[in-house]
């Protein structure tokens, strides 16, 4: 609130100021910022309920080879700032979010086994409304058939791997012994990313807690001034305290809630901006995205030949990121990118060793704003996100890009909904 | 580095921390002209872009000269010249494409550097007036970084009333106190407001654009004519608030540009209260000499409303053009001149039919006030799709919906933005009637910390988070 500045204060001999507000004023700016950090953190605690504790309760700690997958018969759940549903994780004895229990498939039903990572395993979502979940229904109806879908997904590099890395190989093996009639191997172009990362050394994971030794607040106190020094020293006080900034509540949600409300357009732009992350999306894909597909290469050949060995199709399908979505709804983009790249890469190399590839990135045209179907900050899809995939892959499966489940006359499948 | 961003704020405050480590008149006018020329250099850093630019200040400086040594019958060729010199640097495009220069050149700020050196030549070749300028003085005028990008209009005799002063003006803690909040005040303008609004013009003018249901597009229309005049004022504005509160910490006053323009309850109000350099540089160097010369032509008492009308008109189209090159100027200058005189026009009849006591009296109800300010309001809007579109949106926005469709929304644009308009002054008028002893509560040196110390964490919050590109997924080891 200001009046009108016509007038300078500094013409007329200036007032001197009080000297209790030498102290007083920078008193109260400083009591201002902490209460506005306060009061937001707090609210934001309130109104975006968050859970403590994660996926990663359903996880050994301290696992040595890094490699494990979750406890069998472990439920955990998770709510994430950005969600309105709680999600809970229910692993069977073999570790897997299946909804049912492993062992061999009833007489009658035709057994579809998922691998993937997270976004396939439904991170955030409760599993009755994951694609998982929604998919067998759709095809059972539409196929007239007894359609199951055995869910081995699972995602996180502490995690047992994400597919593919090095450690994935065994549990493809998995995949194949749990008697599938298709192999459904849903990808993301982060799987392409992590390809090249190598988890077969033991890490710990994001949330592994530190056990506090009594009495050790003040050489914890010495520490952090060391470390603060150190990073002044180094000069990156900056990037810590952006990194500790991004480790609050309130920075999430504030993202959220910009990310939100930005347009397709803008939030492009925005995501184009991210050289390495967009990569992928270019239309001669940097040096870095060329690596990762080599490697992606190398497994993508060996699952595909064991599948074959096995007499098992397996089908592949590359699920957008958010950006993909958002550019390809949106129909046109700048002259260096090209959203289709890495669909294109990936349906050459899976078909051309034997694979069969749907594609569902077309479809992504018909639907106004599908990025609004992920989480802005994340970046996995929400639940109407996985309803949207559910729809797309049964679109593309009966209608005939896997010919076993063929439907000569499949129904119109509403695309654009009011969401 | 932006006008408005963190980096020139820093630049600014370090400028004028070195400017205060003396008092006297040529060691602040020695750290203005480097932080100037460090400011142009960091623009960009071929010396050859800078040619032009280099040439047109000379140019001045020689009609400059020429004038102070008496020969003031050429004032007129001179003012001539340093128009159509700038006219042609800034490539406007009823000039043959073939005279132009055919390499990229520095033109950022040579519109006010226009005004500032025209304005020098004009009071040059004014014989009442004894001007001498030197080389020196004349660059730092027309360079002064803090003015250099988008103003404020400074008169060279303020200029130098403040920046050769021998005993410079005080700069006590009040002062400071003041300077730095007003710079927390337009940075968040800038970073925030206007970020915000922008990104809600850009998203109405997309669904503009698109096939969508009518609702939606009314809703979109609205929107777009109702945002971007405020985004206009936070964007402008905030960058005013830098720049003057920089200068005054370099012990210089710099002209207001704003003065509560949405408040005007006229069009010809609003021009006192919005880019007001730029309109008492036009009147007094335009409009009255114009209005002079008209009156001495014809010299009919009962025509003299009318050439008031003319005057402004021309004056106001002129403002007009000099906002761009293209014919979209050309349309936004006529609406700008014809929105001023038919304001003229409606006073002059008004005036003539109620007469002066009545029309005055009429002109003071609150209601007649309001319903002014919110068609002032809805005229800035509708003029401005010209400042800010080409043909092509323009084109689309305005076939968006049909014409009747459009009469409803201009309809609702006034009607909602009189109520919100007198809305806010009454709130206001609440606001600063809570009084303490030293004056309105809400502007106390303590109201003001806290206000300020707000807007710079939500500043800071947002430019550090909007400094990131959209994130990918964040568990992407999944």
């Amino acid at each position: 609130m200001t009046q009108s500045n016509r007038s300078d204060p500094g013409c007329a001999i200036e007032a001197k100021l009080p000297r209790r507000d030498w102290i007083v004023l920078p008193m109260l700016s400083l009591l201002t910022i902490l209460l506005l950090a306060l009061s937001f953190e707090s609210t934001t605690w309130w109104l975006f309920p968050s859970s403590e504790s994660g996926l990663d309760a359903c996880f050994v700690k301290d696992d040595p080879s890094g490699n494990a997958g979750p406890k069998p018969n472990s439920v955990c759940s998770e709510r994430i700032v950005e969600s309105r549903l709680a999600a809970e994780y229910r692993f069977n004895s073999c570790g897997h979010r299946a909804g049912v229990e492993c062992g061999p498939k009833t007489q009658g039903t035709y057994r579809i086994v998922m691998i993937g990572s997270s976004v396939a395993m439904g991170l955030f979502v409760p599993r009755e409304k994951t694609f998982a979940a929604l998919l067998p229904a759709e095809l059972s109806q539409q196929t007239g058939r007894k359609i199951e879908i055995y869910n081995e997904s699972m995602g996180g590099r502490f995690r047992g791997g994400a597919f593919p890395t090095k450690s994935s190989a065994p549990r493809f093996k998995e995949a194949l012994e749990a008697n599938p009639d298709m192999i459904l191997w849903i990808l993301t172009p982060m799987d392409i990313e992590n390809a090249s990362f190598d988890n077969s050394s033991p890490a710990q994971p994001p949330s592994a807690e530190v056990a506090s030794v009594p009495g050790e607040d003040k050489n914890r106190f010495v520490s952090s001034w060391n470390k603060l020094q150190v990073a002044f020293a180094a000069g990156t006080l900056e990037d810590k305290v952006r990194d500790r900034w991004e480790e609050t509540k309130a920075s999430v949600v504030l993202k959220h809630m910009l990310y939100e409300s930005e347009s397709q357009d803008q939030y492009v732009k925005s995501y184009l901006q991210n050289e390495d992350e967009a990569g992928f999306l270019k239309a001669a894909p940097n040096e870095k995205w060329q690596r990762d597909l080599e490697e992606f290469q190398v497994y993508a050949t060996e699952f595909i030949s064991e599948a074959r060995a096995a007499k098992v199709p397996l089908v592949a399908v590359l699920v957008p990121n958010r950006a993909q979505a958002a550019m390809i709804s949106q129909g046109e983009w700048p002259d260096s990118y090209d959203p289709y790249k890495l669909d294109d890469e990936l349906h050459t190399m899976i078909v051309s060793r034997g694979g069969i590839y749907i594609d569902i990135l077309p479809d992504f045209r018909g639907i106004p704003n599908p990025e609004r179907h992920y989480f802005p900050v994340d970046g996995h899809l929400d639940a109407e996100g996985h309803a949207m995939i559910s729809e797309l892959l049964d679109k593309e499966l009966v209608g005939g890009a896997f010919p076993p489940l063929r439907v000569i006359s499949p129904p119109q499948v509403a695309l654009e909904r009011n969401r | 580095m932006d006008a408005a961003s963190f980096q020139f704020v820093f630049f600014g405050l370090v400028a004028a921390c070195v400017s205060n480590l003396s008092r006297s008149s040529m060691w602040r006018s020695l750290v203005l002209m480097s932080a100037s020329i460090v400011f142009l250099g960091l623009l960009t850093h071929n010396l050859m872009f800078f040619l032009p630019l280099a040439g047109f200040l000379l140019l001045g400086y020689c009609g400059l000269t020429m004038l102070e040594r008496g020969w003031s019958k050429y004032a007129v060729w001179a003012i001539l010249v340093v128009v159509l010199a700038y006219i042609w640097l800034k490539k406007y495009t009823f000039l043959p494409e073939g005279t132009f220069l055919s390499f990229p050149y520095f033109t950022l700020g040579l519109s006010y550097i226009f005004f500032r050196v025209l304005h020098l030549v004009i009071e040059a070749g004014d014989e009442n007036k004894k001007l001498h300028i030197g080389f020196g003085s004349y660059l730092l005028y027309t360079l002064n970084f803090t003015t250099l990008v988008s103003g404020p209009i400074q008169r060279y005799d303020e200029f130098s009333r403040d920046q050769f002063a021998g005993e410079p003006l005080s700069l006590g803690p009040r002062v400071v106190g003041l300077q730095l909040e007003r710079i927390v005040r337009g940075f968040f303008k800038v970073n925030v407001l206007a970020m915000l609004l922008h990104a809600v013009q850009q998203d109405a003018l997309a669904q503009m654009l698109q096939p969508l249901p009518t609702p939606i597009k009314l809703l979109s229309a609205f929107r777009l004519a109702v945002v971007y005049p405020f985004f206009l004022y936070c964007n402008f504005s905030g960058y005013i608030d830098i720049v003057i509160a920089l200068a005054r910490l370099m012990r210089v006053r710099l002209p207001e540009n704003f003065d509560r323009p949405f408040s005007a309850s006229s069009f010809l109000d609003f021009w006192n209260r919005w880019h007001i350099t730029l309109s008492t540089w036009l009147k007094t160097y335009v409009y009255n000499p114009l209005l002079v010369a008209l009156m001495r032509r014809i010299p009919s008492l009962s025509l003299q409303p009318f050439l008031g009308v003319v005057a402004f008109f021309v004056t106001f189209f002129l403002i007009g053009i000099w906002h761009g090159r293209t014919s979209e100027y050309v349309v936004f200058g006529v609406l700008q001149g014809g929105g001023v005189a038919a304001n003229k026009l409606w006073q002059v009849w008004l005036t003539s039919r109620l007469g002066r006591k009545r029309y005055k009296a009429l002109a003071a109800q609150p209601l007649y006030i309001a319903c002014g300010r919110g068609l002032t309001f809805s005229w800035f809007a509708f003029t401005l799709f010209w400042f800010w579109a080409n043909w092509k949106q323009i084109d689309g926005i305005f076939h968006g919906i049909d014409l009747i469709q459009w009469l409803g929304v201009w309809l609702s644009i006034w009607l909602s933005a009189t109520a919100a308009l007198a809305s806010w002054e009454w709130i206001r008028g609440v606001l600063l009637s809570l009084k303490t002893a030293e004056g309105p509560a809400l502007t106390s040196r303590y109201a003001r910390v806290v206000f300020a110390s707000a807007l710079a964490v939500v500043a800071f919050a947002m430019t550090v988070l909007l400094s990131q590109p959209a994130p990918d997924i964040v568990y992407k080891a999944f």
